[in-house]
């Protein structure tokens, strides 16, 4: 569904934040995209999304390349939720039904209407419909950015440490939804984490960066303590404990 | 809470209150039944029928098309310099249209006898307005201008502007000096039909092309990478909507002088009042309540020191400062509780 090749992003001084990333995301898939600060997840998620632009490389999207459209033409492909998002006096349907705009021109219609009803109700937020954005919780306002990137129908779903700053209940109620739609929309997912417990209980795939280069891309099982350590630096373990995967550090 | 529906009838009977008393009220005033006879041309008052159809009809589509302009390009701006400070008057284009009224009056010789060449010195503050104008825009060019930034080259083209301004009024007679004066404070008894006419098309066609971005507009509220991700094209709308409020604020300025605050009063009227309002209800909200608090300014400016009339750019000042300094500290305290 979704190939970058070559990505390679360089500062002015010279400095490479991507160098040489290449992989590709398949319908259904979700990977947790994982690795320290500076790593480039975050960069990579940009230029993944043309919201950036790379000094070499190419994404494309069902084999054609996303430099060449136009942004509300990739906005119906990829929707992006970027790491730090302030929240906008306006009430949560707004914000929500706000995710049509790649699809609409001049005012959203009935069918839209439709499914930012219909996407509210399934991330379990209708009920807050005509709260103010401002006013609801940390997790709530997460669950209204989610539902607003799965009303813009994309198949490639792009999201940016989703579930930061959140506690765990708000934590566990947003990656079950993320990776329930993924596989009943058989979206491709990309979600950069910082979780490594999260990661390996809701990815299929890890993609494991480290000095703007993938160290590892693959299944979650093929992870080890040496790909962790040598990223993070610090001794880090896998273990499997009653058939669930635990990160120990 | 108040609905929308009460909103635009209050609005309306406000329009309808102060059409009413501008129709009758001026230098010659008559009973209601002779103002409506003037009106529809029926009673034998020529002098009153001249007023009506040549000063004061045309005052007040002045007032709702400037008013409008001038809001419009307000809530636009706003929006896309991300901040809730950022109007016409703000950026300089006010100060620009000055600069090119004084230069079109003390180099050119325009506008001396009073208004004798109104319509150069409407082309001088026209051209002023938008080179002040264009060079923000160019300054929107520059790779990794923000917003803010933006707004910092509009106070520094604001200074130098009136600075130009106040060198060409030092080396100026006093004629000259006095018509330039004259010029800088905002009246809307300034120009006639064809202007008050040409402000109100363009202020429709602006109005139009920001409806058809209001979608936009509720999308980079969200912030840039939001509304990249949404499909918006920030940077060639930020460009594209400075130009438009920069050509509707021109024509504005140009005809009818300095009207600082009405871009920053009616849009935050209108929000403080619906705080979850989109753009599609902001910008004709705040076009009409620009166009109407405009016209009521013009009417207070007229009747309060009768026969004397207060140029309606000082009404609107003595108004818009105490509303600027309450958005600048309500700001503070917004980020101060953060």
């Amino acid at each position: 569904m979704l190939t970058a090749e070559n990505l390679t992003f360089k500062l002015k001084n010279g400095r490479k934040i991507l160098d040489n990333v290449s992989f590709s995301l398949g319908a259904g898939e979700l990977c947790a995209v994982i690795g320290p600060n500076g790593a480039g997840k975050s960069t990579m998620m940009k230029i993944a999304c043309a919201i950036m632009k790379p000094t070499g490389g190419k994404v494309t999207v069902k084999d054609k390349n996303i430099s060449g459209m136009k942004r509300h033409e990739i906005a119906k492909h990829i929707a992006y939720l970027p790491q730090f998002t302030h929240a906008v006096p306006c009430t949560v349907y707004d914000s929500v039904l706000l995710g049509r705009k790649p699809h609409i021109s001049w005012h959203p219609g009935q069918n839209d209407r439709n499914i930012a009803d219909r996407v509210m109700n399934e991330m379990g937020i209708d009920c807050m419909r005509d709260k103010c954005v401002t006013e609801i919780s940390g997790g709530e306002f997460q669950k209204t950015l989610i539902a607003r990137a799965l009303v813009q129908q994309a198949e490639i779903l792009m999201l940016d440490e989703p579930i930061n700053h959140l506690d765990v209940k708000n934590q566990l109620d947003i990656m079950d939804s993320i990776a329930e739609i993924t596989k009943r929309s058989k979206l491709a997912t990309l979600v950069v984490m910082h979780d490594l417990n999260l990661a390996m209980r809701y990815a299929e795939t890890i993609m494991l960066m480290h000095n703007g280069k993938i160290l590892y891309h693959g299944c979650k099982s093929g992870l080890t303590d040496k790909h962790l350590t040598e990223a993070y630096r610090t001794e880090i373990s896998i273990r499997q404990v009653e058939g669930k995967y635990a990160v120990i550090f | 809470m108040v609905s929308r529906l009460i909103f635009w009838v209050v609005l309306s009977l406000l329009l309808i209150i102060f059409v009413l008393s501008a129709l009758k009220h001026g230098a010659i005033e008559r009973s209601w039944a002779d103002t409506a006879s003037a009106l529809f041309g029926v009673g034998n008052d020529e002098d009153l029928q001249y007023f009506i159809w040549h000063l004061r009809l045309p005052r007040i589509a002045a007032a709702l098309a400037v008013g409008g302009a001038l809001s419009v390009s307000g809530v636009i701006l706003q929006n896309i310099l991300n901040n809730p400070l950022a109007s016409s008057f703000t950026l300089g284009l006010s100060q620009g249209a000055a600069f090119g009224a004084t230069f079109s009056i003390i180099i050119l010789g325009a506008g001396t006898g009073l208004f004798a060449g109104l319509g150069n010195v409407a082309i001088g503050a026209f051209a002023g307005s938008i080179l002040s104008a264009l060079i923000i825009l160019l300054f929107s060019f520059v790779r990794g201008m923000t917003p803010q930034g933006l707004i910092l080259a509009g106070v520094a083209m604001s200074a130098f502007f009136s600075a130009c301004t106040m060198l060409l009024q030092f080396f100026s007679t006093d004629t000259q000096l006095a018509a330039a004066v004259f010029w800088t404070f905002g009246d809307l008894g300034k120009g006639g039909w064809s202007e008050a006419l040409t402000v109100l098309i363009v202020t429709m066609a602006g109005i139009l092309f920001s409806l058809r971005l209001s979608w936009s507009y509720n999308a980079i509220q969200w912030g840039e990478l939001s509304a990249s991700g949404l499909g918006v094209e920030v940077k060639k709308i930020r460009i594209a909507s400075l130009a438009a409020t920069s050509v509707m604020a021109a024509f504005a300025t140009a005809y009818y002088g300095v009207i600082g605050f009405v871009g920053l009063i009616a849009p935050h009227m209108v929000r403080l009042i619906f705080r979850h309002s989109g753009h599609g209800f902001l910008i004709p909200a705040s076009a009409v309540l620009g166009g109407v608090f405009l016209l009521g300014a013009d009417l207070m400016g007229q009747l309060m020191f009768y026969p004397i009339s207060l140029p309606v750019g000082v009404i609107t000042a003595f108004a818009g400062v105490p509303m600027f300094l309450f958005l600048l500290l309500r700001r503070s305290m917004k980020h101060a509780n953060r």
